[in-house]
């Protein structure tokens, strides 16, 4: 059984964190239907990697969803969402500021149709605030979030997370703030209005940092905490060591042949060891790890008791046995076979292994036209207009 | 009343992504119960704010009533396997992370490759500041929390939920894993610049700090040059597009770095703004704090202390009707 098994999701949604949204929300049973613009449809549909001009990236967002093409500023085109909404549970849409209401699709006009529906945005700036018209790239919310400003060396330059942070965990927030207003409808009957902004999820994460309890600087791979943590370079990658308890330390300088810093009497301690180590302990450290193969070093501290990893490669990481298992092997309805990373959630009275593609622009368009009770020739008048496309062979 | 009011979460974890999925409970009413003495300076603890101690939080009888039980392999205790709380608590929802909670997120975040995509190309791979990365599990881990309760609220069973950060941090991966399997090659990390897709997309270093500047596509890069006093760039044969651009990726840095070492963070916001391009400085989190687009979301409050007051964070899940406890 699926949690979200008979929730209806129309989804305007484009490009990442949105997409990411509904992903989540499709992975554990929604019902989604992705709103394309006819013609150019979803931006993500033109995103790198492709295989034979089909997006990778849209068959890994998107995947287990439906599609419709709709030209959504024809009156026809309005009249089947409407159509549609008063079907929906959820609505999600990620556009800029003011586009939704430029399409007349505002909260109250969604509320008038359908009263209990749960309408969710977001974007960079939120749709509130000085800036909420601003357009935020990852980039900038990275920079201005201070999250930017959190990552790297504490000598060096300040360095964005690799990964499309603020729209995985925008995205993720979005699909936990549906969830909440689902229990939140079951138990009050009401609906409501999500608003989400990358730059307050990226923000809040530094809860601990503004409290006092991290301390206001970025600290590179070292430990507020703990000593000696820290990333060390050998002759063939990068090891992360990770030292947290005294007799760590010892096995830690036991493998490393340092024996003059293990008998020191004033390193005993893990707070002796903090305040001494850019100062005395960094060094040395990273000369003796530097005569080392990283898998050979790992495997030695493995040994002797001492918390470690090598520092993977991505290439590594996917071809390593911890990760087996770890990809969806779907076969999209554009690229074909295709393996992307598969939910990350293990549950064990919840099947979330993804087997769905992604959807064909406009594939189920008819099919939904139809069951919104439209008759063929109206389905054909309105393909003939350009309202609705896709679907031929439905 | 919050949404998750009469919700009981017995919270076992040590570390920072239980304690983000906990917190984000607590700030829609459960009460989150963790074993132990409260501790002395509430701002030391800010994650675990709003919840209750108890020192003599005995188990399994403490889970009497529970809805969750949150714990990491290490911190849950022996004999409670999932057979053996799926029999005594059908309708319970355990969540169960494999890492420990003092370094095991970090060690997920070298092995898993995510801590190779971040730093600069020449530099060393770098962890996520601030532990971000396992703030991002919680709030995932939290998500699936949420969807569990709704199907024991549906009228099925409770739920084992077997959490990896590793498996969390891979899923964040996706461009780097697709672009392998489509393209055979994986891109390496390459600082705070996207030089295989755009440029200029980067952050270069100004008198007073750091800020970012970049352009979304090939649109505007006539107004980029000009905003920068470098118009004759506009129509160079070499540059004109972006793809000549992402090309000259290290030679185009070197013509703009100039511009930006000799101006401060407030100039070149308003050189940029004006040009209409995708802007920002590098602010720190105390100055995004201060920040007036973060002031009007309400995203920060003062925590009530016994001593001293202190800041806290608020949800960022803006929500009409469903309202966080005591402006959570």
């Amino acid at each position: 059984m699926k949690p979200f098994a008979g929730i209806r999701v129309v989804d305007f949604t484009q490009a990442h964190a949105g997409s990411l949204a509904t992903m989540l929300l499709a992975d554990m049973g929604a019902e989604v239907i992705k709103i394309e613009r006819a013609g150019s449809g979803d931006l993500a549909r033109y995103w790198a990697p492709f295989r034979d001009g089909n997006s990778g990236y849209y068959a890994f967002l998107n995947r287990g969803k439906k599609s419709m093409s709709l030209k959504l500023t024809t009156p026809e085109g309005k009249e089947i969402v409407h159509r549609l909404l008063a079907t929906a549970d959820v609505v999600c849409e990620n556009f800029k500021y003011g586009s939704m209401e430029r399409m007349g699709l505002t909260y109250e006009v969604m509320r008038e149709i359908k009263p209990d529906i749960i309408y969710a945005s977001l974007n960079g700036f939120g749709q509130t605030g000085p800036m909420k018209k601003t357009i935020g790239l990852d980039l900038q919310l990275q920079a201005m979030s201070g999250i930017m400003d959190a990552t790297g060396a504490a000598d060096g330059d300040p360095v964005r997370v690799g990964v499309a942070f603020g729209d995985h965990l925008s995205g993720t927030y979005m699909a936990l703030a549906i969830s909440l207003a689902l229990m939140e409808r079951k138990r009050t009957g009401q609906g409501q209005r999500i608003d989400i902004a990358i730059l307050d999820v990226l923000f809040s994460l530094h809860r601990q940092r503004l409290a006092g309890a991290l301390p206001a600087c970025r600290l590179g791979n070292r430990s507020p905490e703990y000593a000696p943590c820290d990333g060390f370079r050998t002759k063939d990658g990068w090891l992360l060591i990770q030292v947290v308890r005294d007799e760590q330390w010892e096995a830690l300088c036991g493998v490393l042949g340092l024996d003059e810093l293990a008998a020191r009497a004033d390193l005993k301690t893990n707070q002796e060891r903090l305040s001494r180590y850019e100062s005395e302990l960094k060094a040395p450290i990273a000369a003796a790890a530097a005569k080392w193969e990283r898998d050979a070093l790992a495997q030695a501290l493995t040994a002797a008791g001492v918390p470690c990893s090598p520092v993977h490669t991505v290439a590594e990481a996917m071809d390593s046995p911890r990760s087996a298992g770890l990809l969806a092997e779907v076969q999209d309805s554009a690229l074909g076979a295709v393996r992307f990373p598969d939910s990350h959630f293990h549950i064990d009275t919840i099947d979330t292994k993804v087997t769905c593609s992604a959807p064909l622009q406009g594939e189920h368009t008819v099919a939904y036209l139809r069951e919104l009770g439209y008759s063929d020739l109206e389905i054909a008048a309105l393909r003939e207009k350009g309202a609705a496309e896709g679907g031929e062979d439905a | 009343m919050s949404v998750l009011e009469g919700l009981k979460v017995i919270d076992l974890t040590r570390g920072c992504c239980g304690a983000y999925a906990a917190m984000q409970l607590a700030d829609y009413g459960a009460r989150v119960v963790r074993p132990g003495e409260p501790p002395l300076d509430p701002a030391r603890d800010a994650l675990h704010f709003g919840m209750e101690y108890q020192p003599d939080l005995q188990l399994p009888k403490g889970l009497e009533g529970a809805g969750v039980l949150l714990a990491e392999a290490d911190t849950l205790p022996d004999g409670l396997t999932r057979s053996v709380l799926r029999a005594q608590y059908p309708k319970l929802v355990c969540a169960v992370i494999r890492e420990d909670g003092a370094v095991g997120g970090h060690l997920a975040e070298a092995a898993c490759g995510m801590m190779d995509m971040t730093g600069f190309p020449d530099g060393a791979p770098t962890l996520s500041g601030g532990q971000s990365a396992e703030c991002f599990a919680g709030v995932s881990l939290c998500f699936a929390i949420t969807a569990a309760l709704q199907n024991v609220e549906n009228g099925g069973e409770g739920a084992w939920i077997d959490y990896s950060l590793y498996d969390t941090f891979y899923s964040l991966l996706e461009s780097p894993i697709l672009f392998r399997e489509l393209t055979g090659t994986c891109p390496g990390r390459c600082g705070s610049a996207d030089p295989a897709t755009l440029v200029p997309y980067d952050v270069f270093a100004c008198q007073d700090g750091y800020f970012s500047a970049g352009l979304a596509s090939d649109a505007g890069w006539d107004r980029f040059c000009n905003a920068i006093g470098m118009s004759e760039l506009i129509d160079d044969p070499r540059y004109d597009t972006n793809e000549k651009r992402c090309e000259r990726y290290e030679e185009m840095t070197a013509l703009f770095a100039p511009f930006f070492a000799g101006r401060t963070r407030a100039q070149l916001q308003e050189i940029f703004s004006a040009a209409n391009i995708p802007s920002a400085p590098v602010l720190s989190a105390e100055e995004a704090m201060e920040n007036e687009q973060i002031q009007a979301r309400g995203m920060v409050r003062q925590a009530p202390a016994a001593r001293d007051s202190f800041p806290l964070t608020c949800s960022p899940m803006k929500m009409s009707v469903t309202k966080p406890v005591c402006g959570g």
